[in-house]
């Protein structure tokens, strides 16, 4: 008797992870657009990009108002001559990228089956920067990679996210990626999930929660009263602190995966840096 | 008719808040223990502004809906004990909701 219901008991785990599985990444993405749209039918879909914002139309204006004229033009502009000064052998970033780097990041991150791994936009500059002799930026120093990627995005906005999971090891890598998003974690035990899943449009202490579709469209950011630059991966990062859980390496493979899986959940949707985000 | 309701939001104010400093006192934190309320309001502490509003309270500041408001909690907790656990181990009754296990975290 107790054989048989151990053994029940993993049939049923199996038929419980096949069938955690056999969630594609389409039906995750349309699951949880789905599940805004249910909550906040007046909201348009293409408005997810704003996040937060999209719930309040005071602090729209007030983002409007200041995207007309952003306080953080000059960094950007410190992007742009990072990204147009050529390498010592005399090629640029332009070179590395098809269109000259023009509409192209919203197809990353993608999976590349030699590496076996995700590459992000940042991965794939860095990649640019070591083909032509020069040694690779650290993807968490936001004086480098973070002040390139400020302007080298704006030259994909208005793109439409593209990212795409075809094969086994994309599979596992958005798989991963999944499982980081639900996972609770830290000293507060809070999974990305516990707030941006069914809380969404709730207000926490006084900031509105974003929907998790949209959420990878807007980077990098300049946040905050001091406009600091934050990519999408120093806010996991600062997201991981405030559950006080020990964040992962910026740039590392648990933070790409998660970008991987959370930028196919803003699929169809059109990107925008570099914005101003509190 | 006013007046029983705040009667009651202030009596159950004060037990929730006895009760936040009872986990409190088992800290053993070094220097003058922080009151109840600045357990409840403190970020960095019990945080508990950040999802339950206290409309009870005025110096309860701000404008979370995300969890239910802690108001008759008398009423709601006439079981002084149950208040208890359920702020030292909130998911033992709602395991999907996020708010955190005090027990874990020390408050």
């Amino acid at each position: 008797m107790k054989r048989a219901t151990w053994i029940l008991s993993c049939l049923g785990m199996l038929a419980f992870s096949a069938d955690a599985m056999s969630v594609s990444p389409e039906q995750e993405r349309l699951k949880s657009v789905q599940a805004v749209q249910r909550k906040y039918p007046d909201i348009k879909f293409e408005d997810y990009v704003y996040g937060a914002l999209a719930f309040s139309a005071d602090a729209k204006a007030q983002y409007d108002n200041m995207m007309a004229f952003p306080p953080f033009e000059s960094e950007i502009d410190k992007g742009r001559a990072l990204w147009e000064t050529p390498f010592r052998n005399g090629r640029h970033y332009a070179d590395c990228f098809p269109g000259g780097g023009k509409n192209g990041a919203g197809n990353y991150p993608y999976y590349d089956e030699t590496m076996k791994k995700v590459v992000t936009f940042e991965m794939a500059l860095n990649q640019c920067r070591t083909k032509n002799g020069e040694a690779a930026y650290k993807s968490s120093d936001m004086n480098t990679m973070g002040l390139l990627t400020a302007y080298a995005r704006t030259l994909s906005d208005g793109m439409l996210m593209n990212v795409k999971v075809k094969g086994d090891g994309a599979l596992a890598a958005f798989e991963s990626g999944r499982r980081f998003f639900y996972q609770r974690r830290g000293q507060l035990t809070f999974s990305c999930a516990s707030c941006h899943g069914g809380h969404v449009g709730e207000i926490l202490r006084t900031e509105y929660l974003s929907m998790l579709p949209g959420q990878a469209t807007h980077w990098p950011a300049f946040r905050g009263g001091d406009y600091a630059l934050f990519t999408l991966q120093r806010r996991y990062s600062a997201c991981n602190q405030l559950v006080r859980a020990v964040p992962m390496e910026i740039g590392g493979e648990e933070y790409n995966n998660l970008e991987y899986f959370h930028s196919y959940l803003s699929n169809g949707l059109p990107l925008k840096a570099s914005v101003f985000r509190k | 008719m006013e007046k029983p309701i705040a009667i009651v939001t202030a009596a159950s104010l004060s037990l929730l808040l006895a009760a936040t400093f009872m986990s409190a006192a088992r800290a053993a934190a070094p220097g003058p223990e922080p009151s109840g309320q600045e357990l409840a309001f403190d970020n960095r502490k019990g945080n508990c502004l950040a999802c339950h509003a206290m409309p009870g309270d005025p110096k309860a500041v701000t404008s979370t809906n995300v969890a239910p408001p802690l108001v008759g909690m008398a009423a709601r907790f006439p079981d002084r004990s149950k208040l208890y656990g359920q702020i030292w181990m909130p998911r033992a009754a709602t395991p999907t909701r996020p708010c955190r296990h005090s027990a874990r975290t020390g408050f």
